[in-house]
């Protein structure tokens, strides 16, 4: 079953009905792990192809409860273990093929099942979630359908405290999300894949210098917004879903292009990706370092390991090949890289010298430009391969592509005020106090409207065969 | 499964049971009107030719001498100019100079240059192009058998003595996969039988179809929608009996139609043989068909046979004695393959045009005898203004 699609709606809304309808939490919660079962029963037809998928999230209760019984206490190799279990049942390049199982299986939402178990496991070894986790909760958190695909990544104590009441705002509210999600993600991106393969065939077309450099910039900056909508729709649309079914998902995109550093960027693309690693990784990786380098000089410094390790992380988990590898090194490295430039800015400006630089509109907005342009460059390697990436270096000459990334980074410093601006202005129209955004009556119009053009968007793919119309009659 | 939260204090306002609903409708009827307005202005389309028109039984009659304009809504305004006989040729249908050579094409609207300037269809290009190759006249009549609304393709064989008497020195029969995908519902209820009542959901799909072929907006949005060859061939593939002309094995569907062009092939085939006229059977290809054949060249057939429709078309050929045109392989082999044809009308473009064009001036310096000693076309084709595809 594809998330998000029409099929899915409609298997969510049965679910939430049926959810909603049942009073007896035991039997609720037996409902809801009938769906999840069913919903990843749609990826394949015979049981056979879940066990290795099975084998892991048994695994992790296994570890979950001896964790809690206290028969087992080095909570390290267990951590260990889950992710050497998951890289291997997942085939990452680092481990040698010899290892694998050999043939096909289910590996839908592993990574995202990964997350959830293992900060359950880290929680419960160190003894922040005191609660006893019973399989069917275990099972009902780790495989909750709604999420499993593509996140967001729920930690088990947000889970816990995450119910949605009904009420016609939550059906409102929900309605719109569901309706944003689908129409970013069924319109939007589809709009800006199909530019983007438009871009990819005519920079195979020879031309000069500048058009070289123009396509260049546009291969850097198509995919970025693509992915925004693509993801930012999934979430939507997964998290008005769930709603439905009366659980709050986190939210994984605040403005993301809005941000003005790449540490920031971070902060406010696939949020619960960046949370997770902050609390799993950063935060346990930097309080590590400091306990061993107690220097109040070399301390910021190690602030930008930590950083750089962390991001590394986030771009290699993307991925199994090397391409990937080489993405996380380009996010760590933006993302140290820009945490050393506020130390040394710090030291050389003062804090309220570095304060008012980053105040400064101009600052701030070339510093928008600049952290667009270097995301966009690095999801070359998260969307293209190697072999791509020669082509395009061949057809479009490096020179070209310096130079269009340099045109992303000028044109996104404008493009991206403008949107601040008209953004900020949106937010200071008001009508009896409240913002006009935030007013129901534009928010029903904007939500048909994008329902208008979703239907509209499926007669068109559903009209009959195109072919010769004889319209004069 | 999460505790529980107290419910918040959110209730609707009495008012809003009726403005937001309004405010639905409202949306609904300005972003139609604004689509439809906008879309009517930045495409315009004249699809009534006013020299036209038609009888009870769906035959077209043509004003003679008369020039109307059209615009297709993804094509440019044109002029469509009749002889006086009412065929859409340069050239008088009166009789035949003594130095002519007088080809006469059989079809609908492919033929007749649908959306086309005379100068770029196929006719008007092998007109002048012949002409200038053999030195003296080589004229085109243009017989439409119809821009049709219904199955009329079969009436051609009705047409051999009108064609006959204009002393053609080849008939070229045009036909296509859309002429004969017309006959799948053209079987009239038996007398006596009685007509099954629409339902709600039939309605419903009229109305659908309707908005599908008058709206401009929808026009518009299949343009683009479908300006992707791989996607729209994906969605072609999904309309069963339309698109099976490019599965094998035919159905029994296309076997009947094919049944059909046997006979009315045949039939005209005999006309023409004893009066000693060489006979083409022209292929005009289709977008899908076009794609399908471009990505099976290229080793994805996606399920498709490109293969099986225009090789019965082929036999049907060989049997009657006639030379058979297939553009196909031209088509497909051209740098601009995905811009031949309307994307959403689906009619050959000026480029579509020119590949039918080629492949059939091959055929016709081949087996008309008057043409035989014209030599030198592919030299005047170079020289030939607005021609992008020179050979090298």
């Amino acid at each position: 079953m594809t998330v998000p699609s029409y099929q899915f709606l409609a298997f969510a809304l049965m679910v939430a009905l049926v959810v909603r309808l049942i009073r007896f939490e035991p039997l609720r919660n037996v409902a809801i792990l009938t769906a999840n079962v069913l919903f990843l029963a749609s990826f394949a037809g015979s049981p056979v192809l879940f066990i290795p998928f099975a084998g892991f999230v048994l695994f992790g209760f296994a570890v979950m409860r001896a964790l809690q019984s206290k028969r087992v206490s080095t909570l390290w190799i267990w951590v260990a273990a889950t992710v050497l279990l998951f890289c291997w049942i997942k085939r990452y390049s680092v481990v040698p093929p010899l290892l694998f199982i050999p043939g096909p299986y289910v590996t839908v939402g592993l990574s995202y099942i990964f997350f959830r178990m293992l900060s359950l496991i880290i929680d419960v070894g160190q003894g922040a979630t005191t609660k006893r986790i019973g399989l069917l909760e275990y099972l009902n958190y780790t495989l909750n359908f709604t999420c499993i695909t593509a996140g967001p990544i729920q930690l088990y104590e947000d889970y816990l405290h995450a119910h949605i009441p009904f009420s016609a705002h939550t059906l409102g509210v929900s309605a719109e999300r569901i309706t944003r999600g689908l129409f970013k993600v069924l319109i939007v991106s589809e709009v800006l894949n199909a530019f983007l393969h438009h871009v990819i065939a005519s920079a195979a077309e020879p031309g000069d210098f500048a058009t070289r450099s123009y396509y260049s910039a546009l291969l850097v900056s198509i995919y970025p917004f693509f992915l925004y909508f693509n993801f930012s729709g999934y979430t939507d649309f997964v998290i008005g879903c769930a709603a439905l079914m009366g659980l709050r998902l986190p939210e994984n995109f605040d403005r993301p292009f809005t941000s003005r550093s790449f540490i920031e960027f971070w902060s406010r693309w696939h949020i619960s990706l960046s949370n997770w690693l902050k609390t799993y990784v950063y935060n346990p990786l930097l309080s590590a370092m400091l306990r061993r380098i107690e220097s109040a000089s070399i301390g910021p410094f190690l602030a930008v390991i930590a950083f750089f390790v962390t991001f590394f992380l986030v771009g290699a988990w993307h991925g199994q090949t090397s391409e990937f590898l080489f993405f996380g090194l380009l996010q760590g490295g933006g993302v140290s890289v820009n945490k050393l430039y506020q130390v040394l800015a710090l030291r050389w400006l003062g804090r309220q010298g570095y304060k008012a630089l980053a105040a400064n509109p101009l600052y701030a907005a070339i510093c928008r430009g600049l952290t667009f342009a270097w995301f966009g460059f690095s999801l070359l390697w998260f969307w293209s391969n190697w072999d791509q990436l020669r082509e395009f270096v061949g057809q479009l000459g490096a020179v070209s592509i310096v130079l269009g990334v340099l045109e992303v980074v000028v044109v996104a410093t404008l493009a991206l005020q403008l949107w601040v601006w008209v953004h900020d202005g949106a937010l200071q129209l008001r009508v009896r106090g409240s913002a006009l955004v935030e007013s129901r009556y534009l928010r029903t119009a904007l939500c048909t409207a994008a329902v208008a053009a979703l239907l509209f968007t499926g007669v068109v793919l559903n009209a009959p065969a195109p072919e010769i119309v004889y319209k004069t009659f | 499964m999460p505790s529980k939260e107290p419910p918040p204090d959110w209730r609707l306002p009495r008012r809003d049971y009726v403005l937001l609903p309004a405010t639905v409708l409202v949306t609904v009827l300005l972003l139609t009107f604004l689509a439809e307005v906008g879309a009517r202005l930045v495409w315009p389309e004249q699809p009534v030719d006013t020299c036209e028109t038609w009888d009870e039984k769906l035959n077209v009659h043509v004003h003679p001498n008369c020039r109307s304009t059209v615009k297709s809504a993804e094509g440019d305004w044109v002029e469509y100019r009749y002889n006086e006989c009412g065929f859409r040729s340069a050239a008088s249908c009166g009789p035949k100079p003594p130095n002519a050579t007088r080809i006469v094409v059989l079809g609908t609207s492919v033929s007749r240059g649908y959306w086309m300037a005379y100068n770029d269809s196929f006719s008007g290009r092998l007109e002048r192009e012949l002409s200038s190759a053999c030195g003296r006249p080589v004229e085109f009549q243009n017989l439409s058998i119809g821009v049709a609304k219904g199955p009329v393709w079969h009436t051609a064989a009705q047409r051999s003595a009108e064609t006959l008497s204009l002393e053609p020195d080849a008939i070229v029969l045009v036909v296509t996969n859309f002429d004969l995908i017309q006959y799948h519902t053209s079987v009239p209820a038996a007398a006596g039988q009685v007509q099954p009542q629409r339902g709600l959901v039939d309605r419903l799909g009229e109305w659908k179809a309707r908005f599908t072929s008058d709206s401009r907006a929808m026009t518009m949005a299949m343009h683009f929608a479908f300006s992707d060859p791989v996607r729209y061939l994906q969605f072609f593939l999904r309309h069963g009996d339309s698109a099976d002309f490019l599965r094998s094995p035919l159905t029994a569907e296309w076997l009947e139609r094919l049944n059909m062009v046997d006979r009315t092939v045949g039939s005209l085939a005999d006309a023409a043989h004893a009066a000693g006229v060489p006979l083409l059977l022209l292929l005009a290809p289709s977008r899908p068909a076009v794609i399908a054949a471009h990505a099976s060249a290229l080793g994805q057939s996606a399920g498709t046979d490109v293969t099986a429709f225009p090789g019965a078309l082929a036999a049907i050929a060989r049997q009657h004695g006639m030379v058979f045109v297939d553009p196909t392989s031209i088509e497909i082999a051209a740098p601009d393959w995905n811009q031949l044809f309307f994307f959403s009308d689906g009619h050959p473009t000026a480029s579509g045009h020119r590949f039918i064009a080629d492949a059939l001036r091959g055929a016709l310096l081949e087996n008309v005898p008057r043409l035989a000693d014209c030599s030198d076309v592919r030299g005047i084709r170079e020289a030939t203004p607005g021609n992008r595809n020179s050979a090298k």
